[in-house]
């Protein structure tokens, strides 16, 4: 069923905003924050869909009826830039652990 | 005189008048205080601040305890807000997942009615 | 030529020169901070040749990588990406190059004893080009990779200082961005799902047509995503945390960052939702939330004690007057009667005025800081005996941020109570008992920095590159203040009606 990829993304989302939610240590928020990156491209990669398309490549190409190759382009826009912002968040997560001696994100100094 | 008179809805008001204003307000402050004395010591008793007769702290008054009447009658409130910025990140992700649900629910409900 | 491809080259020009500065910074120190000047001077000309002919009309549409630039929809529909540039983007997009541009000259003396200049003006011409390519874009997913972009650098330049809470606002900030980041691909997901396009004007002509339920709820997460950005009531809480702990210079240029994130949104609504009864929900609840960031603000800004602090919820308060104004005039934009037209017009003029006035507040704080090295606010006071100039300085800084007269916080301020009044007086009522506990908190901060017996430390003298930006600040906030009528009429007018008028942008594009 076509269907199915949006029920997935949708649960991967709802997976991603719950460990950013509820969990505690801070590379899990981290994880979570890549679980929805992940929503976000299976989605996009996915509306380029076309019944019984091939990929998107000319050269050698059985038929014309390919999927969309917009999509796949954004998809890979998305993936550097959210590998880009991870390793930032991962990086400031090291230096924490540094200063603070833990990782928890209910240590924190800066409140009100 | 219009190009500078500044005019909203029902206001009309022309800033270099104020500022003309102001001025005046200041040179006769300025003669006024011209004409008293001058044999005023800047040190010993006559330099220090006035502090109703009570000792003169001596490290200064600090600015936090201007506003304590004020802090005193909002107590609940100011009480609601320190638990809300926490300073926890999973409660900021909550507040920016509650504000999506609002919208989508405004937005996608007001736009079937 | 050249000027053919302004608007490509105002952004590509601080982006090449974010790469080059490690060269130069090679060659020496010297070499460095000419050549960011001249970058961002650079960009600078082209944005104000821009606003010119913005301003007076004539706007710029811009197809980057086409053979003739100005040729946008051959088949009926954008192909490539689009530079927008009118009236409204032209101005904000001025303002936040110029912040940025002030805020690079002033750090120039604040480096003499510190290592790791060249990252720093590296992170600060890569936010430029990020804060001028959010402006002047006219595409979804452009919108995303710069706001990614923006999130990335400012991030870098937040904790740039390595202390450990520095690492912590670092942290959330960036969390939030780019949660707020990746709903705003959701959204951009689904409108390309369901039309197959990217371009905002030529989606917003499709919407228009027949809106469903898909539209509404892309726009949701687009806007709740831009309320993210902007800091408004419930999503404010990142704004203190990281106005606190970045230094005055990279706060200034944060504001700038901010007030673009209010513009992208605005133009996102205004275009979306022009013939849709959804607008006068969506302004209802974008005033209402306006209400409260200023109320927020302004109350939990009397309690702090750490300076930078304070200022950052006042900013949360100044974006809520911004938002107040917008969101007024959003609700009445189907039936756009005088006083919804007057409320936009005030909202552009505060947006101005937010860059000018916080730009001032925190650079100033940078001043004080770097000319007495001191942090806290509790270990300084009476500097006014040291350096009036300062002081001055301040009080016309904070005379402006709470809209006292004859500044220019005054004018966009009182018609912001005027036109709010018709929508509901207690929209009026809260705003200027905001304005006026904002004075009340700067008050109490001028009173407990430079007044008080004489500051028994060491003072050194302020720099001439620093004091010349304060004062090109205060030259402008008095002259905004001065003469509003002239301001409104050349500026804030056509920037306002470039704002409302979707059809105007539509038609640019198709």
């Amino acid at each position: 069923m076509i269907g199915f990829v949006f029920l997935a993304v949708i649960a991967l989302a709802a997976i991603g905003i719950y460990a950013a939610m509820f969990k505690r240590n801070l590379i899990k928020i981290v994880v979570g924050i890549n679980i929805i990156a992940s929503a976000a491209n299976l989605f996009l990669v996915s509306l380029g869909y076309r019944e019984g398309g091939i990929a998107p490549i000319f050269t050698g190409a059985e038929s014309l009826n390919m999927v969309l190759a917009t999509p796949q382009a954004l998809t890979l826009t998305s993936i550097v830039i959210n590998l880009a912002v991870t390793a930032l968040m991962l990086s400031f997560a090291i230096m924490i652990y540094r200063h603070y001696g833990s990782l928890d994100a209910l240590k924190r100094r800066l409140k009100e | 005189m219009s190009e500078i008179i500044f005019s909203t809805g029902s206001v009309a008001w022309s800033p270099l008048m104020l500022v003309a204003g102001v001025a005046i307000a200041i040179a006769i402050a300025y003669l006024v205080r011209a004409m008293g004395s001058n044999n005023y010591k800047r040190s010993g008793e006559q330099g220090m601040a006035f502090f109703s007769g009570n000792r003169h702290p001596d490290d200064g008054i600090g600015s936090e305890n201007l506003y304590w009447g004020f802090f005193k009658s909002m107590e609940g409130y100011y009480e609601f807000m320190k638990k809300m910025h926490s300073g926890i990140v999973n409660d900021y992700v909550f507040w920016f997942v509650l504000v999506v649900v609002v919208l989508l629910a405004g937005m996608a409900f007001g736009g079937i009615l | 030529m050249i000027l053919e491809n302004a608007p490509a080259l105002a952004i590509g020009i601080p982006l090449f020169a974010a790469f080059a500065v490690f060269f130069f910074g090679k060659l020496g120190k010297r070499a460095m901070k000419v050549w960011v000047v001249a970058g961002l001077l650079a960009a600078e000309v082209f944005i104000i040749w821009l606003a010119m002919d913005a301003l007076s009309g004539i706007s710029h549409f811009y197809a980057v990588g086409a053979q003739v630039p100005g040729i946008i929809s051959q088949a009926g529909f954008p192909v490539r990406v689009v530079l927008v540039v009118d009236a409204v983007s032209a101005l904000v997009a001025l303002v936040a190059m110029s912040l940025c541009l002030l805020a690079g000259l002033f750090s120039l003396r604040f480096f003499e004893k510190k290592e790791g200049g060249e990252k720093f003006y590296s992170l600060l011409l890569l936010l430029a080009a990020g804060i001028t390519g959010l402006s002047f874009t006219g595409d979804f997913f452009t919108m995303f990779v710069f706001l990614e972009v923006i999130s990335i650098s400012s991030a870098g330049l937040i904790v740039f200082f390595r202390e450990g809470e520095g690492f912590e606002a670092g942290f959330k900030y960036l969390v939030l961005l780019a949660i707020g980041a990746l709903f705003l691909l959701f959204g951009v997901g689904i409108f390309y799902g369901k039309y197959g396009l990217l371009n905002i004007g030529a989606i917003a002509s499709l919407v228009g047509v027949n809106a469903s339920f898909i539209d509404f709820t892309a726009v949701a997460l687009i806007a709740s995503a831009l309320l993210l950005k902007c800091g408004s009531f419930p999503v404010h809480m990142w704004k203190p945390d990281v106005y606190q702990k970045a230094s005055g210079i990279v706060s200034a240029v944060l504001v700038a960052s901010g007030l673009v994130g209010i513009y992208a949104l605005f133009r996102v609504l205004f275009l979306m939702l022009a013939n849709t009864p959804l607008s006068a929900m969506v302004g209802w609840v974008i005033a209402i939330l306006g209400v409260f960031s200023i109320f927020v603000g302004v109350t939990m800004a009397l309690k702090q004690t750490s300076l930078k602090r304070l200022v950052g919820y006042a900013a949360v308060a100044e974006t809520g007057f911004v938002l107040l104004a917008f969101g007024t005039g959003l609700a009445a934009v189907t039936s756009m009667d005088i006083f919804s037209f007057r409320a936009v017009i005030g909202g552009m003029f505060q947006l101005v005025n937010d860059g000018l006035d916080l730009g001032l507040l925190f650079l100033l704080i940078a001043a004080v800081g770097f000319v007495t090295k001191k942090k806290r606010i509790g270990e300084i006071s009476g500097l006014a005996h040291k350096s009036p100039v300062l002081a001055v300085l301040f009080l016309i800084g904070m005379f402006a941020i709470s809209g006292m007269p004859p500044f220019n916080g005054f004018a966009s301020k009182i018609i912001i109570y005027e036109s709010v009044y018709m929508a509901s007086p207690v929209f009026s009522i809260v705003g200027i008992l905001g304005s006026v506990m904002l004075l009340a908190i700067f008050v109490k901060v001028f009173v407990a920095i430079f007044l008080g017996p004489p500051y028994k430390g060491k003072v050194e003298v302020l720099p001439k590159s620093m004091l010349l930006v304060m004062c090109i600040f205060a030259f402008f906030i008095l002259l905004l203040g001065l003469f509003p009528k002239q301001a409104i009429e050349g500026v804030f007018l056509p920037a306002a009606k470039a704002l409302i008028n979707s059809q105007a942008y539509i038609g640019g594009i198709l």
